[in-house]
């Protein structure tokens, strides 16, 4: 297939240095008739319109083929603000982009090289100056304010009692850790960390006994959630294109970043008609050699669904008991008591099968195909 | 005093001069320019082939690439490009783009050679630093190419390298040797950037001949100078950077790493350094650098332009002015690269604010370059096609800039392939423009000879087309959040990442990149065998234009420096006889076309009043 594109890639260009050279022989025969200077004013002047009208209709073509295959709907509350802010300067920048290069390629036909004629001696207006810098200064200014309500409103992190979420970047991959039923985070140390305790949970802060860690972030649908973000390694960042989100995870500075989902997983499934849709986080900083793949999904549940999934989860401590000996003695009876009312790990499906060695992917029985 | 040596005291006193001295270190600004030419040609070549294996894996995601195994060894995996190789192939790509060609190579050659030849000195104010500059480029050329051939590969972090990934050695494999010969290639470059800096400075301030005063100066030479105050205001702070990063990865300091764990260690002091910092001080420089790229090519275009227009440039002292203001705002709008770093909010919008308030001088520039063209003659010659094109390129870039410092969009649409569309067009292929631009333009004054224009045609309109074709469909792709710097889409399968596109944009990429073999062909061909070019082809005003026909003399002008009466821009002049009067002229010889106001003096209400225009 890729050969043949080559192949074709090839040909067409071929054919279009040879209708060039073609059409640069006939015009050089034109020129030799005309030997003045500037003679190619009319070849070149009537191609740059006919680009710009060609370029015209490719666009409106090209825009309407693939509105369909388009990003859609925001799946968050803060996505719609997103859009209208974009799609307001879109608007602008449009407006001025067909004005203007217009404006150049009809004075380029208008005013071509005729030895006959004199150009306009016209070297300052200040009045035209002063009035083409005011009025960008003020559009500009308007579309700064625009986007400065715009940004300090999804910027705000909203007062009333967020689903605190903290997601970390690593090489390459993100986990999610919960604050458990107290709702509370633990504290955290980079010295804590290890293969086991991937957060580095600081467990002589009774807050982090119940927290939990977790490979798949869920949040719940038309709530306040915060994502507190961090990174274990390099600079990483947190990116939801349906979500409208971005954030750099920054090794040794949390950033947040508050919104509210309004679909879930579900009914964005449905409206896709792709069973397998799932939001995911895409890294977009460059972090290393699997910064491609850095995905990870992001569910997003009713709440009642949300709460039942969030209960069940063991925290780290009841998953780790070998841990328990790092709580100190006065939390001891208190982390006794969050393991032993954890319900046992149930088995997730992606626990039964994994790579090997060789990486190839085997399940207790071997090998899979 | 010059001007005292006659002719023959020169020739006696350049008698002797061996082949090494005339051509390799030579001190003549001339011979310096071709030099950055040629080093900028070669570079330009190297990073074009890179960009066309960015495109390999986007447009054609299962080819069998096993064919580029003897150039590319082991980074060819399984018949693939390695995806740690390709990180290395784009941020090679954008550094030498960025610093070594569209820096060194554009306002190295055009700096060099036109400062003295329009202000009608003989050479720099101090060749010897000038030599010294080219030669620090040189080395850092030599650097970075040397890390091309690392084992571990070169730099991997993007032309940003940002750290922890460009300083913490096990992050990416690109940060062992690859990023060491990476920091200190661009080191001597930034030595060399500064060397030649303040010796344009110097130049245009004390060796300016006699009448050619700030307000009679070529607006390449003002675009160029300005370049150069940007240049040195910025440049030694992307050296701290580098001394700080150099610092964190040799000697166990932690300016830039904060909490960082990992392959199971703790690397730099925890809870000391930020990884911010070094975003703070990159992109000090890091956006001043695309003005410093895109200001050349600027003041290129106003010559052009206004040379094939037949007309005086609209509104001279507002297209100074406009470039100040661009130099002094592009020092205040770093951290709009930052609004999603974690930066604080209120921060985020001030830096929109500047962002917003320095797109207004670049309207101006538009809008006057637009005035210019008004009611010209407009000659075509291909100098002009790409001087028109840069203006093309730079409305298309510089519009979607806005939806850029609207720091609510850039959320979603901060590094993703919306980003690369909006500065490849603004800052990428405009200045490139503005480079073939100035190639065509002095072609004959830079090797005496003529370029094809048939074939100057050709290479613009395929590069002009595809140049659009290329980058206009990605704003579409990154407005669907596909991010930079992917060596793969495949995990993408919940977005639609328009692969047929890609295709399509690869395939434009190597036409395009074809094309420009037409313009190489071009100019090596007619440097030896052009048709020898007369004194003024393009009946200009500038002082180049009045040295002997072809290539200047070592001292530029034979005998005495030429003085200079008037401003530039005397293009169709009402009551001269010619279309142009060189800027050598004597007012005294142009008493029926004298107006009471010359130069940048003269307004509409005066001419009115005079009767030249109705």
């Amino acid at each position: 297939m890729n050969q043949v594109l080559l192949v074709v890639a090839v040909l067409l260009l071929l054919l279009v240095f040879f209708f060039l050279f073609r059409v640069a022989a006939l015009v050089s025969v034109y020129i030799w008739r005309n030997k003045r200077q500037g003679a190619s004013g009319n070849f070149n002047s009537w191609l740059f319109l006919m680009f710009f009208i060609a370029g015209l209709i490719a666009i409106y073509l090209f825009y309407r083929s693939v509105r369909p295959d388009l990003l859609g709907e925001p799946s968050t509350e803060h996505g719609y603000w997103l859009d209208s802010s974009a799609k307001l300067t879109f608007v602008l920048i449009l407006i001025v982009f067909f004005a203007t290069q217009a404006a150049l390629a009809l004075f380029m036909i208008l005013y071509r090289y005729d030895e006959h004629r004199r150009a306009f001696f016209y070297p300052m207006n200040l009045k035209l100056e002063i009035v083409w810098t005011a009025i960008p200064l003020i559009v500009f200014m308007g579309l700064f304010l625009n986007s400065y309500v715009t940004w300090t409103k999804i910027m705000e992190i909203p007062p009333d009692d967020p689903v605190l979420v903290e997601v970390t970047g690593m090489q390459f991959n993100w986990i999610a850790r919960y604050p458990g039923a107290d709702r509370k985070f633990g504290r955290v140390n980079i010295r804590y960390i290890n293969q086991q305790n991937v957060t580095g949970l600081d467990l002589s802060d009774p807050a982090s006994l119940d927290d939990f860690v977790t490979g798949e972030i869920r949040i719940p649908v038309n709530r306040n959630i915060i994502f507190k973000i961090r990174s274990l390694d390099v600079v990483h960042s947190v990116n939801i294109p349906h979500f409208r989100l971005k954030m750099d995870a920054v090794p040794g500075m949390p950033t947040q970043f508050a919104f509210k989902p309004i679909r879930t997983t579900n009914a964005k499934k449905m409206e896709t008609s792709n069973a397998w849709f799932n939001f995911s986080i895409y890294c977009a900083e460059l972090c290393g050699r699997g910064h491609y793949n850095m995905k990870t999904d992001v569910v997003v549940d009713e709440e009642d669904v949300y709460e039942k999934w969030y209960k069940e989860q063991g925290s780290w401590l009841a998953r780790n008991k070998e841990y328990l000996q790092y709580v100190p003695e006065e939390y001891r009876s208190r982390a006794k008591d969050i393991i032993d009312n954890t319900p046992p790990e149930t088995t997730g499906e992606d626990a039964d099968f994994f790579y090997d060695n060789s990486q190839k992917l085997v399940d207790e029985n071997g090998p899979i195909d | 005093m010059d001007r005292l040596i006659n002719r023959e005291e020169q020739e006696m006193h350049h008698a002797p001069v061996s082949f090494w001295r005339k051509y390799i270190f030579s001190t003549d600004h001339k011979v310096i320019a071709r030099q950055y030419l040629f080093t900028g040609i070669f570079w330009a070549v190297i990073g074009g082939l890179l960009s066309l294996l960015i495109r390999i894996p986007h447009g054609f995601p299962n080819a069998d690439i096993e064919w580029l195994k003897p150039l590319l060894g082991d980074w060819i995996l399984n018949q693939r490009l390695d995806a740690e190789f390709y990180l290395s192939v784009v941020t090679i790509h954008g550094t030498v783009m960025v610093f070594f060609v569209l820096t060194a190579g554009l306002s190295g050659t055009f700096a060099n050679f036109l400062i003295p030849l329009q202000i009608g000195a003989r050479d720099m104010a101090s060749p010897f630093i000038n030599m010294l500059s080219y030669w620090m480029f040189f080395l850092s050329s030599v650097l970075m190419f040397g890390s091309l051939f690392v084992e571990t590969g070169p730099s991997m972090a993007g032309w940003t390298a940002y750290p922890p990934l460009s300083a913490v050695q096990v992050a990416v494999s690109g940060s062992g040797a690859g990023m060491t010969l990476w920091i200190v290639s661009l080191i001597f470059f930034v030595i060399s950037v500064l060397l030649g800096g303040i010796n344009y400075i110097a130049t245009v301030i004390n060796m300016r001949t006699s009448g050619m005063s700030f307000d009679r100066l070529p607006l390449t030479v003002w675009a160029l100078l300005l370049t150069a105050v940007l240049g040195l205001f910025s440049f030694p702070v992307l050296v701290a950077a580098f001394l700080l990063l150099i610092s964190d990865r040799h000697l166990d300091t932690s300016f830039f790493l904060g909490d960082i764990y990992i392959d199971g260690a703790v690397w730099g002091t925890p809870g000391s350094g930020s990884a911010i910092l070094y975003q703070h001080l990159f992109w000090f420089l890091g956006h001043p650098e695309v003005y410093i790229v895109i200001m050349p090519a600027l003041g290129i275009a106003s010559e052009v332009i206004s040379v094939n227009a037949r007309k005086p440039i609209f509104g001279y002292l507002l297209m100074v002015l406009s470039l100040a203001v661009i130099c002094f705002m592009s020092l205040l709008v770093w951290a709009h690269h930052m609004f999603v770093s974690g930066l604080n909010p209120f921060l985020g919008s001030l830096f929109s604010l500047t962002s917003f308030v320095v797109a207004v001088p670049s309207a101006v520039k538009v809008f006057n370059y637009l005035a210019t063209i008004w009611r010209g003659n407009l000659r075509f010659t291909p100098a002009m096609m790409f001087a028109l094109g840069l203006v093309s390129f730079f409305i298309s870039g510089g519009l979607t800039g806005l939806v850029l410092a609207n720091s609510a969009a850039d959320i979603h649409l901060h590094d993703t392939y919306f980003v690369v569309a909006h500065f490849h067009l603004v800052m990428g292929s405009s200045a490139v423009f503005g480079f073939f631009a100035g190639v065509y333009h002095w072609f004959p004054k830079l090797f005496g000879r003529m370029l094809s224009e048939r074939l100057g045609y050709i290479h613009f309109w395929i590069t002009f087309a595809g140049i659009y074709l290329i980058f206009f469909p990605m704003h579409f792709i990154g407005w669907n959040g596909i991010p930079r710097r992917y060596y793969s889409f495949s995990y993408m399968e919940n977005i639609n990442y328009f692969p047929d596109l890609n295709t399509f944009i690869s395939v434009i990429a190597i036409i395009t990149f074809a094309a420009q073999f037409i313009f190489l062909f071009n100019f090596f061909y007619h440097l030896f065998w052009g048709k020898p070019a007369e004194q003024n082809p393009w009946r200009a005003n500038t002082l180049e234009w009045t040295t002997k026909a072809g290539m200047p003399t070592h001292e530029n002008w034979e005998g005495e420096l030429p003085a200079v009466y008037r401003w530039p821009y005397d293009y169709s002049k009402p009551g001269a006889e010619e279309d142009y009067i060189p800027q050598n002229v004597p007012l005294s010889e142009t008493e029926s076309s004298n107006l009471k106001e010359e130069g940048i003096r003269i307004t509409t209400k005066s001419l009115r009043r005079q009767g030249k225009i109705h």
